[in-house]
């Protein structure tokens, strides 16, 4: 996959007058709570959304466009650091 | 020609929360019902306890597509998938202000049935303990107008004498070490790597060329009922719309005596809102403290917050411009921005 590359068509959609455009640095911030099991599933060692593997978050981060850059994993959370992609050949609208 | 291809983001997983950070043009919200759909298929978790989304008002909101080209849009996005939420515009109308929604459902009586998911109703009483819930906290530290000597640390030296091209593919994660070991060095030199103390700490950074910087880092227990918790940096150095962020979710103590075991370097709100200005030397930012007060007690930590957000700054030479406190169902809020 190259998707991490910038494809020669979007450098010329932003002109050559920017090259540098203007970045957006403020952040969206989105945090999501679920409701542990009931069903004393919930061990204190429950993994929960820590075991899912790594390729289904790839996946919701490629609509995001976003890929993971490196992780880090602690006792109760995993970090991922994340870079921005420029579609390929599709935008949504 | 250095094509600038930055964009710092970050993804926090927790076994039943999931923080999700992005900037430039990301489409941050098109990932939720991706998420909520992973959550169920993966772990059957099919119920929504809390959900907030949360921005800065942006520099360039016609550069951004999909839901997020107007917060009217993103309020509706979120509303479709939970109805109950409410939408706050918090600060300046016409200037520098912070946005959120949210919805809260361990607060709600009765149900609120949705699809694909149901949130939870009323949370279920427990016969033994009297629930506790562990503090939720958030501090963001949202800056911009960077000074020129904070600026110029997070721009990379030219690599070599070739032109560093973005289309120029560097095979597949061959510039990471480099990238990384960069910035883990800047972060030791800048201060980044012991804003908490060193020991308590687990960073992980990166440098982007030609520009740009960003963190995570995992801070273990400081003490028995604190959890582990994170902090994460981005930084966007460029003059003309230079900005970096400072999120922490480690509850920070309002003063060292308050938790006289902590290490030493463990900072109190107040050194720690200090240690971050010192760093980016922004013009103008503003802070925002969210904690969850469940069960209510009288003596909210905010407003405290607030005047130590005043003195920490204000012997830094920073004016308040702003002071906004908002009382939700189960949590507080301060909001101060402040400028040079």
């Amino acid at each position: 996959m190259s998707t991490e590359n910038v494809p020669v068509e979007d450098q010329k959609s932003d002109g050559l007058a920017s090259i540098n455009p203007p970045f957006e640095g403020p952040e969206k911030l989105l945090e999501i709570w679920f409701e542990p099991p009931r069903t004393g599933a919930d061990s204190p060692g429950s993994l929960g959304l820590r075991s899912v593997p790594r390729e289904k978050w790839e996946e919701m981060l490629d609509v995001v466009r976003c890929k993971v850059l490196s992780v880090i994993r602690g006792a109760e959370l995993d970090a991922y650091l994340l870079r921005q992609v420029r579609p390929m050949s599709f935008r949504i609208y | 020609m250095n094509f600038h291809l930055p964009s710092e983001s970050s993804l926090f997983i927790y076994p039943y929360k999931i923080i999700l950070k992005t900037c430039g043009t990301t489409l941050n919200l098109l990932g939720l019902p991706q998420i909520l759909e992973i959550a169920q298929a993966e772990c059957s978790l099919r119920e929504i306890h809390k959900c907030f989304y949360s921005r800065k008002s942006f520099m360039f909101p016609e550069r951004q597509s999909g839901p997020h080209r107007d917060w009217k849009e993103e309020v509706r996005y979120l509303d479709d998938l939970f109805p109950g939420g409410a939408a706050y515009t918090v600060g300046k109308m016409n200037g520098d202000h912070w946005l959120l929604w949210l919805v809260d459902n361990t607060k709600r009586v009765g149900s609120a049935p949705v699809s694909p998911l149901s949130l939870t109703s009323a949370p279920v009483p427990s016969a033994e303990i009297p629930p506790e819930n562990p503090l939720d906290y958030t501090l963001e530290m949202l800056m911009s107008n960077l000074s020129p000597n904070s600026q110029k640390n997070f721009f990379s030296h030219p690599v070599e004498a070739t032109d560093v091209d973005a289309a120029t593919p560097k095979t597949n994660g061959a510039t990471p070490v480099t990238a990384q070991a960069r910035a883990l060095e800047l972060s030791d030199m800048l201060g980044i790597s012991s804003i908490f103390p060193l020991s308590l700490t687990l960073l992980d950074a990166y440098t982007f060329d030609p520009c740009g910087y960003s963190a995570n880092a995992i801070i273990s227990r400081g003490y028995p009922s604190q959890g582990e918790g994170y902090w994460t940096i981005h930084v966007t150095p460029e003059e003309g719309w230079s900005y970096a962020s400072f999120e922490c979710n480690v509850p920070a103590p309002t003063s060292q005596e308050e938790l006289p075991h902590l290490p030493s370097s463990f900072p109190d709100l107040h050194q720690l809102i200090q240690r971050v200005v010192d760093i980016f030397q922004p013009g103008n930012l503003s802070i925002t403290l969210f904690v969850s007060n469940d069960p209510p007690t009288t003596s909210s930590p905010i407003e405290t917050a607030q005047s130590i957000f005043r003195k920490a700054l204000q012997s830094k030479g920073y004016k308040r411009t702003d002071k906004i406190t908002y009382e939700f169902s189960g949590y507080d809020l301060a909001f101060a921005s402040f400028t040079l």
